[in-house]
């Protein structure tokens, strides 16, 4: 049961309900397949765009990336992050994207002499091999044969037919440049070997440095391309990495595509709401999560139940602070009231209502995320749980229509303990202790490890979850799932109990990340 | 230490004066006939129409009141019901109730809905539920892929956020192999009209470039290391590689900055209407310089969250008043008046619909289109599959039988989908016989006669 989204209650009949005995086999075989995610590991990686900007910058020699990417038609995920090679294509819009920025860029190089000379300095008629070898290699990440080079001298003095400005030199710098940006040994990194060997330097150089950086591998990983195969080298270097700023960006988006922070820009409330709230609350998100992982060096129980954040004013005023200015701080926060990242603002307001809380959307997201339980959708047929009314809680309202004894009991009875301990948050995420004249009972029960626990509020909640082994395995295969750029296999079993263990046991994220990233998964061909 | 890098000057293509070639825009391609070629569009809004559920006591207020001929004056008459905005197409419209989805859901109506609308295929298994993808192709990728127009791809366009969450739902090249959509107008106009110093000399040496290329996918595939997955994607990407294509002509200096402005912010929610109208300039243009023969548009996501503004009244999410609660679930508030925002938002979907409609008339496209209003749930509260909407407006060249309301009263809507890939001018392999079924292999063939000319 490691690797799986366990599909936990019986949906209620929906437009494809069946027999009831027929329901039963269904979900069995649902669980089945659920287990076997994917039979065989991928070889093949499409750069994301972000690599893609990175690789270009590199090999083009600027101060600067393109920013050419934001004209790429994007990627259609399916619940995974978007570095999920299975749902990074070349499809027909995305070749003709390739295409045309190759054609630009390297015209704009040939065109413009400083630009030249970046890419290829002291361009000779005789060094014309030498440069090639070197472009090519650096663009493909390995060694070239010299079958290839030869291809690649082909194309080179096709320069003066195919643009034919005068310059011959200038022109075959010009075809190879726009041919090498769209070749399948620039825009994919693959892995090559024998399965059960390790990756050989040159695979495994680029594999780290995209997953830690984004980035094509710099000269000191490159340095040591003869003995990456050496798990030992390998960490040395993915500690080396891990403690540059260039791994921060990288590794943030690991936690902001699970927290949804992009959803952020369309909260919309009619109730005390500023739009400039929007950005606020991604920025403090960003900020909390920095400090957290980087500058403390936390783990996952830190970032569960860590007690300050980081605001300006306006944030101060849902969190009760005063003296902020509009400049983001570092605040302490009231222990009995917040505790880490699930009580933030941002993460309470986007699962929220106008005013109000929403225990089923804010119980959904973390037993989803949080414990990687799958809990079907609603039933289409829904009904109203009626207004809200002086002297009615919404939890009293919300419980009324799907809690024991309604056809929402099923599924509900595992979402809503978890919603309800956040009671004490309205739909801004402010504390509160009464909710429409009623005193806030943000206490519950919730089987957690195979073991009933029971909590007051979300404070006593999260700390349970800080310490629990099915937080932190859930925890460890996002890890997995998001450093290896693919769903988990069979065989990922290892390092997600490898991480699981090192996680309960308090280890920073960034010393997960180097355990994935030096973990046999990772560097062994599949 | 590394020399000193150079910066790149980013050349704006199209921005106001210099490098700008734009082309007047087309003229009106002239009369009709059958002969020519057909363009196919299909506008999606989500989460139903307000046409009445006898549950909880709602009315029809979507269709005019008697099935058989309609004109302006009919519509007009009836201005209680959301069909009366496009009143001054009714001579040129079909509308069609009566079409129901042949295949039940994921548990999950919107993506099996949407999953379902435009293939006519069964909603897999795995993956499952709210992620779960169509079994077939799309009807945009089919009529595409038979003319060789744009390299054969539908131009597909969604307006909606990016959540991981029930995107675009739409178009399929084949069975679970979905296709993205641009949510960005600018960069599909960036995509249509190519490099700016697109010469012959440059497509000469694209192509050269290309075979190059080809040469070094299929050396990367003589690997048999490769997973089933990864010889799928290098296949498509092989697939994928053709000769540059560009556009014949431009968007107007105005509507280029218009675009070029909202770049980027193609999934707010504020501008979703704003940004469907851009796309619809870029239907528009496409079709009138036959760069490609279909097109879909996505307005908002699978479950159309989309708060929004009219008469100046920021409305509740779209999904939860198509509910009538607010929430995405199955319990929230009841939200008061709900009927009512989900009837306004039907007005403003079909009053967008009227722009597209405009703009392809404007060049003399209509004449020789379908553009298809459609939804992929029939009514909102239930989520249902029967009565699912589809409001056609264009002549085909002549074959369509425009000027009235029809109710199936109950048939698959696939029949549907056949009949506009004939429409469309697609034929079996022998190049001659209209194709003769779309959709499940399973679903019993047949056309709707009713809708011809």
């Amino acid at each position: 049961m490691l690797l799986m989204l366990a599909l936990a209650c019986n949906p209620a009949a929906g437009p494809a309900a069946t027999a009831p005995a027929e329901e039963e086999e269904q979900i069995v075989d649902e669980d089945e397949e659920e287990t076997i995610e994917s039979e065989e590991a991928p070889r093949v990686y499409r750069l994301t765009h972000a690599q893609w900007e990175h690789s270009v910058q590199a090999l083009l020699n600027l101060e600067e990336s393109t920013g050419l990417s934001s004209g790429f038609i994007g990627t259609t995920m399916n619940g995974g992050y978007d570095n999920n090679t299975e749902t990074l294509l070349v499809d027909a819009i995305l070749f003709q994207d390739y295409q045309r920025v190759a054609i630009e860029l390297s015209d704009q190089v040939a065109r413009d002499p400083e630009l030249l000379a970046a890419v290829a300095p002291d361009l000779s008629a005789d060094s014309v091999e030498t440069w090639l070898e070197a472009i090519v290699s650096e663009a493909w990440r390995r060694p070239i044969s010299s079958d290839e080079l030869s291809s690649w001298s082909n194309v080179f003095a096709l320069g003066p037919e195919l643009v034919g400005s005068g310059d011959d030199l200038a022109d075959g710098v010009q075809v190879v440049l726009q041919a090498l940006l769209q070749s399948p040994g620039f825009v994919y990194r693959m892995e090559t070997g024998e399965a059960g060997e390790p990756l050989n330097g040159w695979e495994a150089a680029a594999k780290l440095s995209y997953t830690l950086w984004d980035k094509p591998p710099d000269a000191e990983l490159l340095a040591d391309v003869d003995s990456l195969d050496d798990a030992a080298v390998l960490q040395q270097h993915a500690e080396r990495m891990l403690a540059d700023a260039s791994a921060r960006t990288p590794l943030l988006a690991l936690f902001e595509q699970t927290l949804r922070f992009e959803d952020y820009a369309n909260i919309e409330k009619d109730y005390d709401w500023e739009t400039s709230l929007r950005d606020d609350m991604r920025t403090e998100g960003e900020l909390f999560l920095t400090e957290v992982l980087f500058e403390e060096r936390g783990g996952l129980s830190r970032l569960l139940t860590a007690d300050f954040t980081v605001a300006n004013a306006s944030l101060g005023e849902l969190y009760g602070v005063d003296g902020l200015g509009e400049d983001f701080e570092k605040v302490s926060l009231d222990g009995t009231q917040r505790a880490g990242m699930l009580t933030l603002t941002g993460f309470l307001t986007l699962m929220a209502e106008d005013e109000q809380s929403n225990p089923i959307r804010r119980g959904g997201f973390i037993l989803h995320k949080l414990l990687c339980i799958e809990v079907p959708p609603p039933p289409d047929e829904t009904t109203g749980v009626g207004p809200m009314e002086e002297g009615l809680s919404n939890r009293e309202r919300v419980e009324r229509h799907t809690g024991e004894g309604t056809c929402g009991e099923g599924c509900h009875t595992l979402i809503n303990p978890l919603g309800y301990a956040f009671e004490n948050y309205d739909g801004l995420g402010r504390w509160r202790t009464v909710d429409y004249g009623v005193e806030v009972d943000a206490s519950d029960t919730f089987v957690l490890d195979g073991a009933e626990i029971a909590y007051d509020n979300a404070i006593d909640l999260v700390g349970a979850m800080a310490v629990s082994p099915q937080v932190h395995e859930c925890f460890a295969e996002h890890v997995v799932e998001y450093t290896h750029g693919r769903s988990l296999v069979d065989s990922d079993e290892p390092v997600v109990d490898a991480l699981t263990e090192a996680s309960l046991g308090g280890a920073s994220v960034i010393d997960l990340v180097t355990q994935a990233v030096t973990a046999d998964s990772f560097r062994v061909n599949p | 230490m590394s020399p000193r890098r150079p910066r790149l000057t980013r050349r704006h293509f199209l921005q106001a004066g210099g490098a700008c070639l734009a082309l007047p825009f087309l003229e009106s391609r002239g009369r009709a006939t059958s002969d020519g070629p057909v363009y196919t569009v299909f506008v999606r809004q989500g989460n139903g129409v307000t046409q009445g559920d006898e549950a909880i006591g709602e009315e029809d207020r979507f269709w005019p009141t008697t099935p058989g001929a309609i004109d302006q004056t009919i519509l007009e008459r009836e201005s209680d019901q959301v069909l009366s905005e496009l009143a001054p197409w009714a001579s040129r419209m079909i509308a069609i109730k009566g079409l129901d989805f042949p295949f039940d859901g994921p548990f999950c109506g919107h993506s099996g809905g949407g999953n379902q609308v435009l293939t006519g295929a069964q909603v897999s298994e795995t993956p499952s539920v709210n992620f779960s993808l169509a079994m077939g192709e799309s009807i945009d990728n089919r009529i595409a892929r038979h003319f060789d127009n744009h390299g054969g791809e539908p131009l597909t366009l969604y307006t909606g956020p990016r959540r991981n969450f029930l995107e675009e739902v739409l178009s399929y090249r084949g069975p679970k192999d979905r296709r993205a959509a641009e949510d960005d107008p600018w960069n599909a106009y960036q995509r249509m009209i190519g490099p700016v110093d697109l010469d012959e000399l440059v497509i000469e040496r694209q192509m050269s470039v290309n075979d190059l290329l080809l040469d070094q996918i299929d050396t990367l595939m003589a690997s048999p290391k490769l997973s089933t997955d990864d010889r799928r994607r290098l296949e498509l990407h092989f697939d994928s590689i053709r000769d540059f294509e560009r556009l014949a002509c431009r968007l107007a200096d105005d509507e280029e900055q218009a675009m070029a402005r909202l770049a980027g912010e193609g999934t707010l929610d504020a501008n979703r209407i704003t940004i469907a109208k851009m796309h619809m300039d870029l239907i528009a243009l496409s079709f009138a310089c036959d760069h490609s023969r279909a097109a879909t548009l996505q307005i908002g996501d699978g479950n159309d969250g989309t708060r929004y503004t009219i008469d100046g009244e920021l409305l509740p999410n779209f999904h939860w008043c198509s509910h009538r609660i607010a929430t995405d679930g199955d319990a929230g508030d009841i939200i008061y008046g709900a009927e009512d925002m989900h009837h306004s938002i039907d007005r403003l979907m079909a009053q967008t619909f009227a722009y597209l409609l405009e703009k392809l008339d404007e060049n003399g496209v209509l004449e020789n289109a379908v553009a298809v209003w459609h939804n992929d749930l029939g009514n909102g509260v239930s989520h249902s599959y029967v009565d699912v909407p589809f409001i056609l407006v264009g002549e085909a060249g002549g074959q369509l039988s425009t000027g009235q309301f029809l109710d199936y009263e109950g048939v698959s809507h696939h029949r549907l989908l056949t009949t506009l890939c004939q429409v469309a001018g697609v034929t079996e392999d022998d190049g001659e016989t209209p194709l003769q079924h779309f959709g499940d292999e399973d679903l019993e063939p047949g056309i709707l006669e009713e809708i011809l000319a």
